[in-house]
C-alpha cells in the first residue's frame, strides 16, 4: 500500500441492522472503485459480515481490516481493529461478554465496563473519539482534562502505539473537538487519524439510512437518532483531503491499515474436536460396527463384510473415526430418550452409518458409499440427522453441554473455560412486502393505508426488482403503490438488506479450540450460545457444522403412535412391510394430503400419474419432483417409457442393470457414478469428482475438458467412439438434475410410514398431523376438512371435554380449545388445568368466574359454541354480553 | 340471516381457526349449482378437455420456475368434496390478477386436464375467473342471490 493512501476505518454495513445501508460485497467494490487498497468493516457490536467481507476482499485483491464498533463505559463509542487473528479473538471475547449481560437481545448492549476490557484489549488497535462518542462530546465542550484522563486510561488498556484519536469533520462542533484532540495527541504523543464514520456508500443513500433508523425507532422502540446529515459516506482520498482541515491526520489511516495487515483466517477445512486418541477411536468404531452387523441377522452375507471393511478403511484413512463416534453418541442419546430420528442426505448410502445410526440398508437399496465419502474429497462429510422437532432441543442441549460445559455461564466465557460448540445463526433479510410495509410505517403512513398499499404485493418477488415488478406483475396493475414513488424507491433500496438475526434451525458448529477464536457468541432465548456466523460463513471459515434438523413429520408420527398406544395398539413403525396393498392403493389414488413429501399439488398430481406399485417407485417419484427434472422434461419421458408409450433406450448392455430400473432415464447421482465407473473405467472417487465438476461448472470449456477425459478413458476400455459420445451426451444432459438416491431412499421410508398410517389408522394419522404443529404445506383447517371427508366426525371444542390438543373421541376427533381465536395454547392449558382441579364447569357464570379471559377470548368461547349445553344464568344473549363480554 | 348453516360457518370463520361442522362451500352449494359451478368430486366422471366451472376455497398459490420463464400460478383450491388444482396462465393473470390474489373463494371457468394412465391426475386450466362468484364467503353468499353478468 502506498504510504499516502487513505483508508476508511470506521465503516458500518447493513449487518449493523437497520443502520448501515450496504452489503460487505458492495462496500469492497465501492472501495476498489475509489482506488483504495484496504477497507475496514466495523459493525456495531457484531461481526456478522466479517466472513463474507473477508471473502469479497480476497476476491477483489483488497486488504480486509476487521473489527467492531462498541461502546465503552466512560469513553463512549470506539472502533476496535484486529492486527492479527489473536486480536480478532479478543474482539470476539469482548463482544461476547458485552452481549452476554444483555437482558433484551433486541436492544444494543449497554456500555461495556472498561475494567472488563483489561487483559483482552492489549494489542487491539483502538480508535477513540469517534462520531457520537462521549469523548467527542466532552472535547467539543472544551473539557481537556476529562478527555485526557480517559484517553490515558484507554492507552493503558490497549497498549502503547495502539490507541489513536479520531478526527472527524461532519458537524460544526467537530472543528473545536478536532483542535482539542490534536492538542491532546501532541501532548501525550498519541497518533491522530482522520476518519469518516460510514453508514452509506453514497451521499444519496442518506434517506435510506434515515428510514432504517426510523424503522428501529418504530418497530423495535429503540431510542436512537439517525446521523445528523448526509456526509457519512465512503470517502476517497481526495474527498477526505478536501474535507479534513488537519491534513497530517490523513496518512495515519494507511499506517493503521499496514498494522492490521497480519490478519487472515486459517485456510483449509479443519477437523472437529478430538476426544480420543486416534488408535483408540479406530478400535472402538470397528468394534461397534461389527457388533451392530452381528446383531443384524442370522447369517451375514459376505457383501456386507467386504463393504464394511472397505468403509472402515476409508474412514480410518481420512481420520474421521472420532467424527463417526460423535454422531453415534448423538444417535444413542436420542435412541435412549426415545426421540425419533433419521439420517438424511448422502450419508444414508453408508453401511457404517446404517449400522451405527440406523436408516435404510444401503446394500438392499443399491446405494453407494462413494457418493458420501471417497478418497478424492478433501472436505469433511456432512451427516445430517432429522429429529422429532418437538424434542430436538434435548439433543442440541446435550451436544452443546458436551463441548461447551461453560455454556450456562458463558457471560464470563473469555475466562478460559472450554467452549467448542455453539449454534449457528441465521440472518433474515428484508423481503419486498416487509420492506414496503416497514418503509411505509417509518414514513408515517397510517396502518390502514399500509394495508391498502401492500395488498396484492407478494412476500417475495423471486429476484424481480420491485420497480420492475410493479410494471410487470398483473396483480399490481391497479395497485395504489404505483403512485407512491418515494416509498417505492426507499423500499427497493431496503429489499434484501439484513433485518435481524436469529438462531439457525439446526446447525451446531464444533471448533477445535475456543469458539471465540472464530466468532462472538450471544445467548439464545433457550440459553444456548449462538455464534455470529451463518451457514455460509461456516463454510467460508471451513468449520465443522452438524445439522440437527427438526422434522415435524417425526413429531406427527410420534403423536399418532401416542394415540394408538392409548388404545392398546402397538405398531413397529421402523419395520413396516414395504408391500402393503392398502398403502399403495392410497398412493395411487393421489389422496396423499399429509403424506410426507408427496402432499403438494404437484406431487399429488405426479403420484397419480406414476401409480407407484413398489417401494422403488416412491424413491423415483421423490427424486423426479425437483425443478431440474421437471424443467428438463425427465418426468414425462420417464412416465411415457414406464407406460410403454416410448421405447426404453439402455445404450449398452453393460449399463442394463444400472438404467433399467429407471427406464433408461438417469434419475440418480449414483447412476452417474456407476455409469462412468463401468463404461469408462473411472474409479468411484474420480467418477464423483467428474459428477461434481459437471454439476458445478457447465461452461463449454469445462464440459469439453470432461468430455475429452471421458472419451479417453472409454477408448482405453475398448468402447466404440460413437457410443461413447452418446453415453457422454446422456450423462451431460441429466447429471446436473440427478438426485441423491441415498437421500431419496431415506425420505421414502418416512413417506411410507406416513402413508401406511393414513391408510390403516386414519384417525391417529390426522390427530398426529394436527397436534404436531405446522406439518407440510396445509393449514389445520384443510387437514380437518379432509378428515371429515374421510368419514371421521369432527367435534367442536367444548370447555368440559376438549383438551389443549386434538383428541380421539370414538370414531371422531375432538377439536381442542386453542383453535378458538384469542385463547391460544396457554389459555387452553389454563382452562384444562382449572377443569382438572375444580371439576367440570357447571354454567356460563361458573366458567367465567373461574377463568379470566380477554374480551376477544370471551367472545370466542361464547360464539364458538364451547359453552353449549351449559345453563346461561342470565337468559337473554344481549344482557349476557353486557355482563361478561363487554 | 336466515341460513343457519351459513351463519354457523361465518361464526366459525370469525371465532375459530378451523371449520368444525361443515365446509364453507357446502353452505353455498345450492346457489353455486344454480350458477353452473360443479363440485370437485364430479370432475373425475367428465372427459378430459371438458369445459367446467368450479368454485373453491383458496388454500395456496405456487409459482415455481418454469422452462419458458413465464409466471404460471398453480392454485390449490378446496371445496366440500376435496382438493383440486388449477393452472392459471399469464393471460388470465393479466386480466384477473387482483381478483385471484385477493379472493378467499375463487370461481374459475376452465378446461379439465386429465393425465396419467387412469386419468387419476386432474387439474383445471383456467380460461377465466368469475369475479362475481369470487371474494369473501360473505360476498359470494350475497352474490349467489344476484344475477351474474356473462362477461364480467
Amino acid at each position: 500500500m502506498s504510504k499516502q493512501n487513505f483508508v476508511n476505518l470506521d465503516v458500518t454495513s447493513a449487518y449493523s441492522f437497520l443502520y448501515g445501508t450496504f452489503s460487505p460485497g458492495a462496500l469492497v467494490k465501492r472501495a476498489r472503485g475509489l482506488g483504495q487498497e484496504a477497507v475496514a468493516l466495523t459493525d456495531i457490536w457484531n461481526t456478522w459480515g466479517v466472513a463474507r467481507f473477508y471473502r469479497c476482499c480476497l476476491k477483489e485483491g483488497m486488504q480486509p481490516i476487521v473489527g467492531a464498533r462498541i461502546e465503552l463505559e466512560g469513553a463512549g463509542w470506539v472502533v476496535l481493529l484486529a492486527k492479527d487473528l489473536s486480536d480478532y479473538s479478543n474482539i470476539c471475547r469482548i463482544i461476547s461478554a458485552g452481549l452476554a449481560g444483555q437482558k433484551n437481545t433486541k436492544r444494543p448492549p449497554s456500555p461495556f465496563p472498561l475494567k472488563k476490557v483489561e487483559g483482552l484489549g492489549k494489542g487491539i488497535v483502538c480508535l477513540c473519539g469517534c462520531h457520537g462518542s462521549l469523548l467527542r462530546k466532552q472535547a467539543s465542550k472544551g473539557r481537556m482534562d476529562a478527555c485526557k484522563r480517559r484517553i490515558l486510561l484507554l492507552e493503558r488498556i490497549f497498549g502503547e502505539g495502539n490507541l489513536y484519536i479520531s478526527l472527524q469533520q461532519n458537524v460544526p462542533s467537530d472543528r473545536d473537538a478536532n483542535l482539542l484532540f490534536m492538542e491532546i495527541s501532541r501532548k501525550l504523543g498519541l497518533g491522530a487519524v482522520a476518519l469518516n464514520h460510514t453508514a452509506y456508500l453514497e451521499r444519496g443513500d442518506f434517506q435510506v439510512h434515515k428510514i432504517l433508523v426510523e424503522v428501529q425507532r418504530r418497530h423495535h422502540h429503540r431510542d436512537i437518532r439517525p446521523l445528523p446529515n448526509d456526509s457519512f459516506f465512503l470517502l476517497s482520498k481526495e474527498q477526505m483531503s478536501r474535507k479534513m482541515e488537519i491534513q497530517e491526520a490523513i496518512p495515519a489511516s494507511g499506517e493503521i491499515a499496514r498494522m492490521c495487515s497480519g490478519f487472515s483466517f486459517p485456510k483449509g477445512r479443519l477437523h472437529p474436536p478430538r476426544f480420543r486418541k486416534k488408535e483408540e477411536a479406530e478400535r472402538i468404531l470397528a468394534r461397534r460396527a461389527l457388533k451392530c452387523l452381528a446383531r443384524k441377522g442370522t447369517l451375514t452375507p459376505f457383501s456386507y463384510i467386504t463393504a464394511l471393511d472397505r468403509e472402515l478403511e476409508t474412514v480410518r484413512k481420512k481420520g474421521l473415526c472420532d467424527f463417526f463416534l460423535l454422531v453415534n453418541e448423538l444417535c444413542l442419546f436420542a435412541r435412549k430418550r426415545g426421540i425419533r430420528h433419521s439420517i438424511r442426505g448422502s450419508a444414508a448410502g453408508s453401511l457404517l452409518v446404517h449400522l451405527l445410526h440406523g436408516g435404510p440398508d444401503p446394500i438392499k437399496h443399491g446405494l453407494l458409499f462413494e457418493r458420501f465419502i471417497n478418497d478424492g474429497r478433501n472436505d469433511l462429510p456432512d451427516i445430517d440427522i432429522d429429529f422429532d422437532s418437538e424434542r430436538r432441543d434435548e439433543v442440541t442441549g446435550w451436544l452443546i453441554k458436551r463441548f461447551s460445559p461453560a455454556a450456562a455461564t458463558y457471560g464470563t466465557g473469555y475466562s478460559g473455560e472450554r467452549m467448542q460448540a455453539a449454534l449457528v445463526s441465521t440472518v433474515h433479510t428484508m423481503r419486498v412486502r416487509g420492506a414496503v410495509r416497514l418503509a411505509a410505517r417509518a414514513m408515517g403512513y397510517p396502518l390502514k393505508e399500509i394495508d391498502r398499499l401492500s395488498r396484492c404485493l407478494p412476500w417475495s418477488l423471486r429476484g424481480i426488482p420491485l420497480l420492475e415488478a410493479i410494471e410487470r406483475l398483473p396483480e399490481l396493475k391497479d395497485s395504489p403503490l404505483r403512485h407512491e414513488e418515494a416509498l417505492l424507491c426507499v423500499a427497493a433500496s431496503m429489499e434484501g438488506l439484513p433485518f435481524q438475526a436469529s438462531v439457525h434451525l439446526g446447525g451446531v458448529i464444533l471448533v477445535p479450540d475456543h469458539i471465540n477464536n472464530w466468532s462472538p457468541v450471544f445467548p439464545s432465548r433457550k440459553g444456548f450460545p449462538v455464534a455470529q456466523l451463518d451457514k455460509d460463513d461456516v463454510d467460508i471459515l471451513g468449520l465443522l457444522k452438524l445439522d440437527l434438523l427438526g422434522l415435524r413429520m417425526h413429531t406427527a408420527i410420534k403423536k399418532a403412535m401416542e394415540v394408538l398406544t392409548q388404545e392398546g395398539v402397538s405398531i413397529d413403525m421402523d419395520h413396516l412391510p414395504l408391500d402393503d396393498k392398502r398403502t399403495f392403493d392410497l398412493l395411487c389414488s393421489g389422496n396423499t394430503l399429509g403424506v410426507f413429501q408427496i402432499e403438494s399439488s404437484g406431487q399429488r398430481n405426479l403420484v397419480g400419474r406414476l401409480q407407484p406399485r413398489c417401494f422403488d417407485d416412491i424413491v423415483i417419484e421423490i427424486s423426479l419432483f425437483r425443478p431440474g427434472p421437471v424443467k428438463s422434461d425427465m418426468v414425462n419421458r420417464f412416465i411415457k417409457r414406464r407406460d410403454g408409450a416410448e421405447e426404453t433406450d439402455i445404450l449398452h448392455e453393460c449399463l442394463s442393470d444400472i438404467l433399467s430400473p429407471t427406464c433408461g432415464v438417469i434419475v440418480f447421482q449414483e447412476q452417474v457414478l456407476r455409469i462412468v465407473h463401468r463404461f469408462a473405467g473411472f474409479s468411484y472417487s474420480d467418477a464423483d469428482a467428474f459428477r461434481r465438476a459437471m454439476t458445478k461448472d457447465r461452461s463449454k470449456g469445462e464440459m469439453g475438458r470432461l468430455k475429452a477425459a471421458f472419451m479417453e478413458r472409454a477408448k482405453r476400455m475398448g468402447r466404440d467412439r460413437a457410443l461413447s459420445e452418446l453415453v457422454f451426451e446422456r450423462i451431460a444432459a441429466f447429471a446436473a438434475y440427478g438426485f441423491c438416491k441415498a437421500h431419496a431412499v431415506s425420505f421414502s421410508h418416512i413417506t411410507w410410514q406416513s402413508a401406511w398410517l393414513k391408510a390403516h389408522q386414519p384417525i391417529a394419522f390426522y390427530i398426529g398431523l394436527l397436534n404436531a404443529g405446522h406439518v407440510g404445506s396445509y393449514p389445520p383447517f384443510v387437514i380437518l376438512n379432509e378428515a371429515r371427508r374421510a368419514g371421521i366426525k369432527t367435534l367442536p371444542p367444548h370447555v368440559n371435554v376438549s383438551g389443549w390438543e386434538y383428541r380421539r373421541k370414538g370414531h371422531g376427533i375432538r377439536v381442542p380449545l386453542h383453535v378458538i381465536r384469542g385463547i391460544g395454547i396457554e389459555g387452553a392449558r389454563k382452562i384444562v388445568s382449572e377443569r382438572q382441579k375444580g371439576g367440570r364447569f357447571r354454567s356460563w357464570e361458573d366458567f367465567f368466574s373461574r377463568i379470566r379471559l380477554s374480551r376477544a377470548a370471551r367472545y370466542g368461547i361464547i360464539f364458538s359454541g364451547a359453552l353449549s349445553g351449559l345453563p346461561v344464568d342470565t337468559s337473554p344473549y344481549s344482557s349476557f354480553h353486557e355482563r361478561y363480554a363487554a | 340471516m336466515k341460513d343457519t348453516r351459513l351463519e354457523k360457518i361465518l361464526l366459525e370463520r370469525m371465532f375459530m381457526e378451523v371449520y368444525c361442522h361443515f365446509h364453507p362451500l357446502s353452505a353455498l352449494r345450492r346457489g353455486l349449482f344454480r350458477k353452473g359451478a360443479m363440485p370437485a368430486s364430479m370432475l373425475s366422471s367428465l372427459p378430459s378437455g371438458s369445459r367446467v366451472v368450479v368454485t373453491g376455497l383458496v388454500i395456496f398459490f405456487h409459482t415455481p420456475p418454469t422452462r419458458s420463464g413465464k409466471r404460471i400460478i398453480f392454485a390449490t383450491l378446496e371445496d366440500e368434496t376435496g382438493l383440486f388444482d388449477s393452472v392459471i396462465m399469464p393471460n388470465v393473470q393479466e386480466r384477473w390478477g387482483k381478483v385471484i390474489y385477493t379472493s378467499e373463494i375463487l370461481t374459475i371457468e376452465g378446461r379439465l386436464l386429465k393425465q396419467g394412465k387412469n386419468g387419476k391426475s386432474l387439474s383445471i386450466k383456467a380460461i377465466r375467473v368469475i369475479p362475481g362468484l369470487s371474494g369473501s364467503i360473505k360476498e359470494v353468499s350475497y352474490a349467489l342471490r344476484q344475477p351474474i353478468s356473462e362477461n364480467p
